[in-house]
Formats: structure tokens, sequence, C-alpha cells
């Protein structure tokens, strides 16, 4: 019948696909068919239905699965293994701060060279841990920056009773200031070892507030 | 080292606070090794993946090929050149994983159908009036794996019968007559 | 060995003092006051003045003037405890170098042409004018410098810091605050900010090198056409944005950043915000923002 026979280039037809002389057979057809007319409306709606179909949501949240696929250190990865070795960074060793404390309250940082830890030792073990040639480096140079940090905060304590209660609080406020953002630095570390631009940044901002307590200290000590 | 890009100006443009302009950044983030910037991508678009994925296999295994998805554009992140939106090229590795997975469980759930003869999903006649009718998600989901995928990539996706042929390994009449039958199956489960 | 030549020792009775002597090209100029304001401007003679009025009806308050080894020093001291509260206001000639120093007190410079040191705890910075070394510093106050060339060093803590029509190399910090960098023309620029924004605007120059910084603050740099400067974008929680038509280079991998390259790439122009905002925009949008 020749209802079939346009029926099947209903969808061709509402595509766009025809050519034009098929396209100017059709649409003549149309004109006296009303169950086509029908066909060719529906197929429309269908098109535009399928289109317009909405995302779904998901039941559960599926980030933790991908999350412990693609996590550093898992062998089923190799792609990651594949990174050169000086992308691997451990924790606080791409900047490491060695802080030394000098007599009368003032301090120095020096930024460590970037430890060289092949990828073999690092993709055996699990994220959490850092390799064992990096730990006590890591562990030194935070004591050491707690270490400086209070040594100047003696020095200014010594001092505080000398200085402006404006400018104390002043300067505790500022120092919290930097706390805090060390604080994040800190957590982001945690969340990310081997992220060389996070532990550069850790660096930076422990710096910071070496710089701003020994300028404190110095205020404190100026007041005398 | 970075490589000075003589001329090579205006490639991509980021529009400020547009969002397609994340997208570029969070892939950069991503592809340097930034898994939190690739879980925004993932929050960003497992909604629409998830949809494909149970489209185009089915609601049990949507979310084990939606990981699947996810963690193979991570290890192809390297790979991907930003010529397309990330989301494009995102949904071309969605289709190939659902497409593997169709070839991995081979013809088992196939239903055979003549490849004339018309599609009668198991729904109940078209009615003047609001009886119980099967949705068209539903419906969507009844129909044969062939004429499934045919219509969820031309129709949903947008896909053209020429890629999709390439995809599925066919020619294009067959993806034009597969997206035609998929059609007429599904107009009597239109909401009127 | 040069003995201090006295130039003043006189009470500062209470209409405080007035006074005018010659100096040599060559000299520098020190004024330290621990409570008191201090404002220098400039003249074409080769002399100082020197006006200080004190706050307080101290009769045991002295004005002391002193030369040594090219120095002129300029303070205020009572005979017991801490120094008396004074306000000074000098005028000194374009080129004499200057370094002052308050505890609490603003600091005020206009029309400079020569090395300045200005620093204040509770206080602020004002300066326009300076060549070469150029170093303001507060605490608790803002800093602000025009016009100035040269070697510049500006920070403060607990307030804003800006710089305007400047050349040369410029560091600007603070704490809690934010850094203003407007029409500045350098090759040297380390902009650093805790919590607060930083700005720049200025030619990004051929072979430049740029660093902003802050931790919670939003960065904004204008970049003009034509630039040619390497950009690192570097940032834990924040973003970026740019109207600027940027190809975002994903080879080069560093946690936690990308970098993307304009004309040849010949500066170099760090950008961090920890969870920020970073913009790059042109220097005429620049302007625009508030």
């Amino acid at each position: 019948m020749a209802a079939d026979i346009w029926t099947d280039r209903l969808s061709e037809y509402v595509d766009g696909e025809l050519t034009a002389g098929e396209t100017t057979a059709l649409e003549a057809h149309l004109t006296g068919c009303a169950e086509c007319r029908q066909i060719a409306d529906d197929l429309r709606v269908v098109a535009r239905t399928a289109a317009a179909l909405p995302a779904d949501t998901p039941g559960r949240d599926l980030w933790p699965g991908i999350f412990d696929a693609i996590a550093p250190g898992k062998s089923a990865i190799p792609f990651r293994q594949r990174r050169p070795w000086h992308a691997n960074v451990p924790r606080l060793a791409a900047a490491a701060v060695l802080i030394a404390t000098l007599s009368g309250g003032s301090v120095w940082l020096a930024m460590r060279q970037r430890a060289v830890v092949p990828p073999a030792t690092l993709s055996a073990r699990p994220p959490s841990a850092t390799p064992a040639t990096v730990i006590p480096a890591s562990a030194r140079a935070e004591r050491t920056y707690d270490a400086a940090v209070a040594d100047l905060r003696a020095v200014l304590d010594s001092g505080r009773g000398r200085l402006d209660s404006t400018t104390v609080a002043v300067l505790e406020r500022n120092l919290a200031i930097v706390d805090s953002a060390v604080a994040d630095a800190q957590r982001a570390v945690r969340s990310d070892p081997n992220n060389v631009y996070l532990n550069t940044y850790l660096a930076r901002t422990m710096r910071r507030k070496i710089d701003l307590l020994r300028q404190a200290a110095t205020l404190a000590r100026a007041e005398t | 080292m970075i490589t000075p890009t003589r001329g090579a100006r205006a490639l991509k443009r980021i529009p400020a606070r547009d969002r397609s302009d994340s997208d570029a950044v969070e892939v950069a983030l991503a592809t340097s090794g930034d898994a939190h910037a690739f879980e925004r991508l993932y929050r960003k678009h497992v909604g629409r993946i998830l949809a494909l994925t149970r489209r185009m296999l089915s609601p049990d295994d949507a979310e084990d090929a939606t990981q699947d998805v996810f963690i193979r554009a991570w290890q192809k992140l390297e790979t991907f050149r930003g010529e397309s939106a990330f989301g494009t090229w995102l949904h071309r590795i969605a289709v190939n994983v659902c497409l593997g997975r169709r070839a991995q469980l081979g013809l088992a759930r196939e239903r055979y159908y003549p490849d004339d003869a018309p599609l009668e999903l198991a729904a109940h006649p078209d009615s003047g009036h609001a009886l119980e009718r099967m949705d068209f998600e539903s419906a969507l989901q009844q129909l044969p794996d062939g004429a499934r995928q045919v219509f969820v990539l031309h129709d949903v996706e947008g896909y053209r019968h020429e890629e999709i042929a390439d995809m599925l390994g066919t020619v294009t009449g067959t993806s034009k007559s597969q997206l035609h039958r998929a059609r007429m199956a599904l107009r009597r489960h239109l909401d009127r | 060995m040069l003995l201090a030549s006295l130039l003043l020792l006189s009470s500062l009775a209470a209409q405080g003092q007035d006074t005018t002597f010659a100096a040599t090209r060559g000299e520098r100029l020190r004024l330290g006051v621990h409570e008191g304001s201090i404002t220098v401007s400039t003249w074409d003679r080769n002399a100082v003045r020197v006006q200080a009025e004190p706050e307080d009806d101290d009769d045991d308050a002295r004005l002391d003037i002193s030369r040594s080894a090219g120095v002129i020093s300029v303070s205020v001291r009572g005979r017991n405890g801490p120094p008396p509260e004074a306000t000074f206001t000098l005028t000194v000639p374009a080129w004499m170098p200057l370094s002052l120093n308050s505890v609490e007190g603003d600091i005020t410079v206009r029309g400079s042409a020569a090395a300045i040191t200005a620093e204040t705890v509770n206080g602020s910075v004002s300066v326009t004018g300076g060549v070469g070394n150029v170093s303001l510093s507060s605490v608790d106050g803002s800093v602000e410098l025009s016009r100035a060339s040269g070697n510049i060093s500006v920070s403060t803590v607990n307030d804003d810091v800006t710089v305007r029509n400047s050349t040369g190399t410029v560091a600007a910090s603070t704490v809690n605050g934010e850094v203003t960098l407007d029409a500045v023309t350098s090759s040297a620029v380390s902009v650093e900010s805790v919590n607060g924004d930083v700005r720049f605007s200025g030619p990004i120059r051929n072979g430049g090198r740029y660093q902003l910084n802050t931790h919670n603050g939003d960065v904004t740099v204008g970049v003009q056409s034509g630039a040619n400067v390497t950009v690192l974008v570097n940032t834990f929680s924040g973003d970026f944005s740019t109207d600027i038509p940027v190809e975002i280079r994903t080879r080069k991998r560093q946690d936690g950043s990308f970098s993307f390259v304009l004309g040849d790439g010949s500066a170099r122009l760090e950008l961090g915000s920890f969870q920020g905002s970073i913009q790059l925009m042109r220097p005429g949008q620049f302007r625009d923002q508030p």
C-alpha cells in the first residue's frame, strides 16, 4: 500500500534527510493522508520528547568508588605510574622548610632541594603514608618550625607588656589570620599529600607566620 | 618547559563566569593530577552520564557503567585536546563504555525481531482516556537493544546516523530503519 | 671621628619650635618620634625647616637636632621617662634622603625626589614621590605611595597597601588588607596578602616577573593586549576567569596549577589565591572594578 511506503520514510522526512524530490513527493502525499500526517506529528513529538529527557540523579554517591580507582598508589591505574618522577612529590619534601634558630630569637629560613623519590617506592605505598626516606625530613621540618614559633612567641610574650595594647591586639589578630591560613594549607596537604603546589604553598604560609612573629618580636624588644 | 605559542591566540575563548569556562579550568587542573577538580567535573556531568548509561544499558547496569566512564575519562585525560567541549568528549567515552559492555554481554539479551516487523512493546493499548500507560522512559527501556541504542544515540544524545553507524559497526540505512522502528513503537506512549 | 655638632637643643615650649638651618647636598635626614605625626614637604632651597609642636604642656620636652657624618638627626626627648608626644612638620630639599620613624602617628611625605624610609606602628604612611630606595611600612595603618621611582618596598600588617603611578621594582605586602598596584610600570613585582584582595594594573613588560598571591582573597590583574607573558595560576579551591582569549595548556603538569601563554611568553605572571577568585582582564575593564 502506498501508505506503508510513505510511513517508512516519515522519520527521514521529519529529520530533513530526504532529497528535494522525495520531500516534494511525500508532502504531496501528506496533503491527502491524515494518518500519515498524524504519524509525522507523533514522530516529531517523540523526537522532541527524547531530546528533552532529563538527566538522572544518582541514587548514591558514585564518587568514592571512582576516587578509589584513580587515587595515587592504586596499581589498577598503570597510567599514573608512568608519570615522571619529579611529579611524584612526597609530603613536605617538595618545599621542605629548614628553620634554624639563632641566639637572640632571630630565625632564618632556607628552602631545601626537592627530595628524589623513585616512583616505584611511591606506588607501593598507600597514599596516606610517606616514603621512609622522607618522613624524618618532613617531621623534622615541622618540629623546627614549631620550635621557631615557640621561640619567637617567648620573645613576644616577654616584651608584650611594653607594647601598646592596641598594637598587641592587632598583632594577635593578624597572627591568628596567618594561623588560619596555615591550618587551611595543612588540611589541603593532608588531603592531597603529593601535591607540589600545596606543599610549596604550606611552606610559604609557614614562613609568613615566622616573618610576622619576628616582626612582632622585634617590636616588643624595640619598645624597651 | 612551556612552549611559546607564536600566533596561536584566541584558539579557545574562556568567557568569564561562563559554565563552559569552569570546565576548561577544571580539566586543566584535573589533567595535572588534581582529583578535586576531577570530582567537580564528575558532579557536574554525572547526571547526564548516568541517564545515558541507564538508557543505553539498563537501570541495573547504569551506576557501575557510570563509574567505569569516569575512571576511563581520568585515565584518558591527557588525550583530551579541547577541540570539543569536555562534556561532549565525556559522552563519547560513555557511549564507548556502553557499547563495550553490550558486546561483552553478547546477544544473550537481544530479543529477536525480524528487521521489518513493527515493534510491539508490553504496553497498554492506546486509548483516548488516561489509563495506566507506560511512561516514555519505561517504554524506552522496553525497546530491544539495537533499536534502543540507535534511538538514544540519535534522538536523546543527538548523534548523526553516520556517527551511529560508525559506532555500532553498521551502515546508515540500518541506523535509520532502527530509529524509525523505535519511534513508531514509542509514539504510543507519548503523554497527551 | 666626626663629633656630632649640636644644631639645636632647645626647649619645646608650649608654642613649639620653628627653626630653619642650611643643608648641604648629600646630607640625609633622620627623624624619630615615639608619639606624634610627621609631615614632610619639599622646597628648592638647600635648607631644612623643622616645626615641632608638643602634644602636652611638657616643660621638660626638648627638641634635639644634631648633625653627624652627613646625617641630620631630629628627635624630641624628655628629661625622664618616655619621649614626649610631638607633631612634626618639616620642609626639606627635594634631594634630601629621609628616614622617618614613629610608633604612634601618621607619616606623610610630599614631593620628595630622594630615597625615603618611613616606618610607623600605629598609623598610616602616605608618600608622594621618592626616588631610589623607597621603603614604607606600618603595622596597624594603611600605606600609600604614588609617583615613586626606584626600588619600592611597601608593607603593613592590618590595613591596605596602595601604590600608584610608580616605576621600578615593587614588593608590597599586608596580612589583613588589600594590596592595589595601579599604573605601576615595573619588571619585578611581588604582591602578597593573606586575608585580602590583590590587584595589579600596569604594563606587563617583556621579560618581567610578577607574583601576586593571597590566601583568602581575589587576585585581579590587568593584561594589556599584545602582552608577552606566561601565566601560571595556582589555587587550591579558588577559581579562574578571564575575558582574554587564552588557550589553557594542559601539558604542563604541576599539581594545583595550570598555565597558559600569551604572545611569546617572555614575562612570567604567577597568580595565586588559595581559595579566592583569580581574574585576568584588559586594563580598561580593570579600572571599572570597584
